[in-house]
């Protein structure tokens, strides 16, 4: 997946400015940012649900100017987990392939394998009013990767999970994309996040990306705030420990 | 309130509530109930007979009622669906719903003068069509307002997710929207479909007396003084509306768990 020049802006106020970022097949591009910096109209943008002023989006090396979002192969997912509430656990991950026109034999076997690997055998056939917050954020992932998207893009997708559910859901992201060898652009303002599940991680603010060659030169930025809390910590252990 | 006195108001308002139900299918049977008799005379199904061979006006009436408010119901919810997803996601929300309401707040009686004249230039006075079309005029902005509480940006949301998961416009709609929406659809069809069914001062106005709906039926035999056939056109008003009520309860709310 590749962005070119990327720019928007509502009214006067410039909100993406010359964005440029390549992320490799089976990757993930962690970006961290505040609210308001531009994170989720980057992504909307590469899904297609919004258009921008400049700049091209590639992925699988096509441009993707002029190409509806259902043609795209790009899934985009935020904090909600937006399953359809008329459809089960099973249905909900099947959504996918069968509006692709998928045989039925190999529908079934595809969710069967995915519902496995998200530990949700039991509830397949559940409605989703009948999942915890944790276990619908499973089928949200399996939903969408079952799809294998060119490109997965995710909106601080942990924000509303308690601690402990975010902790395993980032595991069950990596063991699944390492799986589907998918390729993700994933958006948080958690830095813990943003080193535990990107390859690559990058920085936003004001429209503009900055890219580290590590993850120590990501949190030894200031922008960032690692520097900060990693002192925080440190001088709480001397005063306390 | 004292516990004996409230089973009383209890008991008194669910005799009051039911009455109409019980007293009216029983009257459409009695006949020959002439001033000054206190009780009705004959108990038969005279009434009833001639409604279903069809040699009465009052059968005529209700098909045509049927027919106005299923196409009414229809025609407005499904118009409505549409109109209040540009709305709702449109840029000019507040303006939408305004223009939307401005049908339902001007009085019926002003609302239906209004548009008496312009249906006279148009020639549709006194037709079906044209009591077809006010009923519109005044079923389809009711719609709006209901389904503008449907397109929430999380049914947006629903959309886009859909949309990039590779579900083209019409496997969103059909697969996602429509069967989410279901229960809302039902509930308004049934909605338009009352406000239709007991329509009065429209229809009383732009059918000019040439469009007989069922409603207006019970008024003119009551006007008339022939309280079973008031009494047989009452109950058959109220039959439609019941099972709708009944469908709703059956398979709107119960698989909700309402």
């Amino acid at each position: 997946m590749e962005v070119r020049n990327l720019a928007k802006s509502y009214g006067q106020q410039p909100i993406l400015r010359n964005i440029n970022l390549i992320v490799e097949q089976g990757k993930t591009l962690a970006v961290l940012g505040r609210s308001g910096c531009g994170k989720t109209t980057l992504l909307r943008i590469v899904a297609g649900l919004i258009s921008p002023d400049n700049g091209k989006v590639l992925l699988d090396g096509k441009d993707m100017e002029g190409v509806p979002t259902h043609l795209r192969n790009a899934v985009y997912m935020n904090q909600e987990p937006l399953l359809f509430p008329h459809l089960t656990v099973r249905q909900n991950i099947a959504f996918g392939l069968k509006i692709r026109s998928i045989s039925v034999q190999q529908i079934q076997k595809e969710v069967s394998t995915m519902l496995e690997q998200l530990g949700l055998q039991d509830h397949a056939d559940k409605w989703p009013d009948q999942l915890s917050g944790g276990q619908r954020q499973r089928v949200s992932f399996g939903r969408a990767i079952i799809t294998q998207p060119s490109v997965l893009l995710l909106d601080e997708p942990f924000g509303n999970l308690d601690t402990d559910t975010r902790q395993q859901m980032q595991e069950l992201f990596l063991q699944l994309t390492r799986t589907y060898q998918t390729t993700s652009l994933l958006v948080t303002h958690d830095l813990k996040e943003a080193i535990l599940v990107g390859n690559e991680t990058a920085y936003m603010e004001e429209g503009e990306l900055y890219f580290y060659d590590s993850p120590a030169a990501f949190l030894a930025d200031p922008r960032t705030g690692g520097a900060s809390e990693l002192a925080f910590w440190k001088q709480y252990m001397n005063n306390n420990i | 309130m004292p516990r004996k006195n409230f089973h009383i108001v209890l008991v008194a308002s669910v005799v009051i509530a039911v009455f109409p139900f019980v007293w009216l299918p029983l009257m459409s049977f009695f006949s020959d109930w002439n001033y000054p008799n206190i009780l009705p005379g004959v108990l038969d199904v005279q009434q009833w007979k001639l409604f279903f061979s069809g040699q009465q006006d009052v059968r005529h009436s209700f098909l045509l009622s049927l027919a106005i408010a299923t196409t009414t119901a229809t025609l407005s919810t499904a118009v409505g669906f549409g109109l209040a997803r540009t709305v709702s996601f449109g840029s000019r929300r507040k303006q939408g719903i305004f223009w939307s309401l401005l049908p339902v707040t001007i009085s019926p009686v002003l609302f239906a003068t209004i548009l008496a004249f312009y249906f006279n230039v148009a020639g549709i006075s006194g037709t079906v069509g044209g009591v077809m079309i006010a009923q519109l005029l005044i079923a389809i902005p009711f719609s709006i307002i209901y389904f503008t509480a449907f397109w929430t940006p999380r049914v947006m949301h629903m959309e886009q997710l859909a949309a990039t998961l590779g579900s083209t416009p019409y496997q969103t709609f059909t697969q996602v929207v429509l069967p989410y929406a279901r229960p809302f659809l039902l509930v308004c069809f049934f909605q338009t479909f009352i406000i239709s069914w007991f329509e009065y001062g429209l229809t009383s106005v732009i059918g000019a007396g040439q469009v007989q709906t069922l409603t207006l039926k019970v008024y003119l035999y009551v006007q008339e003084a022939s309280p079973s056939l008031a009494a047989l056109a009452a109950t058959l008003l109220i039959l439609p509306p019941a099972l709708l009520l009944w469908f709703n309860r059956q398979y709107v709310f119960k698989p909700l768990g309402v």
